[in-house]
């Protein structure tokens, strides 16, 4: 879509809807972005049929129901849609979730599709984009993310020092967000960014669901946290109990070590 | 300006202090709703007292909608006590086990039925317990109307409404005219617990309560009947791992550890 033709979800779904119409698809499937978000619903409210929200997981049942896994309660439970008699199927996938793939194995189209002309009932006056964060935390390959367990400045400096060191990203918890040590979009979790690293640092982190929902496709889990009760522990695949103050300068001695 | 009339809908959510995971029916994975365990979802709240805030400014009166169980007339006394001029409650056997398109279908009609002449609908931009963000552009949809989502802060002027919305990467400046649907985030208002003058001057003011027929509902569009989905499973994700404990000091914890993740065989430096 051209840039002058920016258009809120719910001008766009009627043209949409009408495609869906004369195409009759099985399953549609949009990214759960801002716009994805209230595009997916509003085309499902005109085509009469179910859509369902923030998937993390798509699946097919021997009777051939899509299974559409989303989060429910916060990210703390997860709950199995199906629409067993409507279609299409629609459904908003959450960023993240699946693993990108660089290469195109097998056929398919890109079409271009000529949308009819509509009445765009709101007029997009002017977006302002904030500078991007460093290193783009949904591409990171190691992200080392603090919880509320890092209480003060040292604690931070050297989580962001680790994640330099590391090639990596930093990432946070809801508190520490809420605490203004990171900005909004380093939050990791249900109601944050789901991210899929080679590796997971949580720094201070206790583990809650909300929070390891985001990092559930994460390839290794390395937890440090004070608290040998800390849920964290059996989430994590390698875990070091003990105070951060101490344990962060010797991986960060080490690494110099081995740079060296 | 006309008068301006808003109407908030509300849903009455299970208070995230509780623990969640034993509200939940095992048979039909749906919520079991206690009066004590329910609050008012926390940003339909922010959607009412950024109402409460036009009216101050703009005038107008303000309609509460929500649809659930008969227990939910105590939270729609709370929003009467918070500034809520009306409060009605959709309470039908055939309206339960909805999702968010039966929900907006009927919420839809009783906006008909209660206030046919509305400016401005608000709701949270997502509920604490379902968080699929859907109502409020589907209810738009039955209403013919555009949806601003995920808005921060509004200026009104005459009947255009100027609103600063929140994407994921930016901020957005749009505009459209009433008759028009905003959903809220946490930002747009401040909401406060009622005081006594409040709770007082709110006792004349009654929960009306709607049934299907009132508001003139197909039963088919209703309930289980009118929803395209259906939950079928509710579980607790499993996020256990291998959960080695490395126990030494400080120095040899880190050099055991990278030892093991360098055998893992991931590029990682």
């Amino acid at each position: 879509m051209e840039q002058e033709e920016r258009r809120l979800g719910t001008d766009l779904a009627p043209v949409i809807a009408q495609l869906v119409k004369e195409r009759r698809p099985s399953l549609f499937l949009f990214g759960a972005t801002s716009m994805g978000r209230d595009l997916a619903p509003a085309v499902a409210a005109y085509c009469d049929t179910g859509c369902a929200a923030d998937l993390c997981d798509l699946a097919r049942d021997d009777a051939g129901n899509f299974l559409q896994i989303a989060p429910a309660f916060g990210g703390r439970m997860m709950a199995t849609v199906i629409t067993p008699l409507m279609r299409p199927v629609i459904a908003t996938v959450r960023p993240g979730v699946f693993e990108q793939r660089n290469s195109h194995p097998a056929g398919g189209d890109v079409e271009t599709v000529r949308l009819n002309h509509y009445r765009a009932r709101a007029r997009i006056l002017k977006e302002t984009t904030p500078p991007p964060c460093e290193i783009g935390l949904s591409s990171a390959k190691v992200v080392v993310a603090g919880g509320a367990g890092v209480r003060d400045d040292t604690g931070w400096e050297m989580i962001k020092l680790l994640a330099r060191r590391l090639n990596g990203a930093v990432g946070a918890t809801r508190s520490a967000v809420d605490e203004g040590r990171v900005p909004q979009e380093a939050m990791i979790g249900s109601s944050g960014r789901s991210i899929r690293p080679d590796l997971y640092i949580a720094i201070g982190i206790s583990g809650d669901i909300h929070h390891m929902t985001g990092v559930r496709e994460a390839g290794l889990i390395v937890a440090v946290n004070i608290d040998a009760s800390a849920p964290i522990f059996s989430q994590a695949d390698y875990g070091i109990v003990g105070d951060y103050h101490t344990i962060l300068p010797a991986w960060l001695q080490a690494l110099q070590t081995e740079q060296c | 300006m006309r008068s301006l009339n808003m109407v908030v809908c509300v849903k009455a959510v299970p208070d995230p202090k509780r623990k969640w995971d034993t509200l939940v029916d095992p048979k039909t994975h749906t919520l079991v709703r206690k009066v004590t365990d329910q609050i008012i979802n926390p940003l339909d709240r922010s959607a009412l007292f950024a109402a409460v805030d036009i009216k101050r400014q703009y005038g107008g009166r303000i309609t509460v909608l929500s649809m659930g169980p008969a227990t939910v007339t105590a939270n729609l006394k709370e929003a009467l006590a918070s500034g809520a001029d009306r409060a009605f409650l959709l309470c039908d056997q055939h309206l339960a086990g909805s999702d968010t398109l039966a929900t907006s279908y009927a919420l839809g009609l009783a906006v008909k039925k209660t206030s046919p002449d509305f400016g401005l609908i608000l709701c949270g931009a997502s509920s604490l317990d379902g968080g699929t963000a859907q109502v409020g552009p589907q209810l738009a949809v039955q209403l013919g109307l555009t949806c601003i989502s995920n808005v921060l802060s509004v200026e009104i002027e005459e009947s255009l409404i100027v609103a600063r919305t929140a994407m994921e990467h930016s901020y957005l400046k749009v505009e459209a005219l009433m008759p028009l649907l905003l959903t809220v985030t946490s930002n747009i208002s401040r909401p406060r617990p009622p005081t006594l003058p409040d709770i007082v001057n709110a006792r004349g003011k009654n929960v009306q309560l709607l049934s299907a027929e009132d508001i003139g509902a197909q039963v088919e569009k209703t309930g289980v009947s009118g929803s395209p989905t259906r939950t079928v499973n509710l579980f607790i994700p499993d996020t256990r791992r291998k959960a080695v404990l490395i126990n030494e000091s400080p120095s040899q914890a880190v050099e055991i550890l990278m030892e093991n993740l360098a055998k893992s065989g991931k590029q990682l430096t």
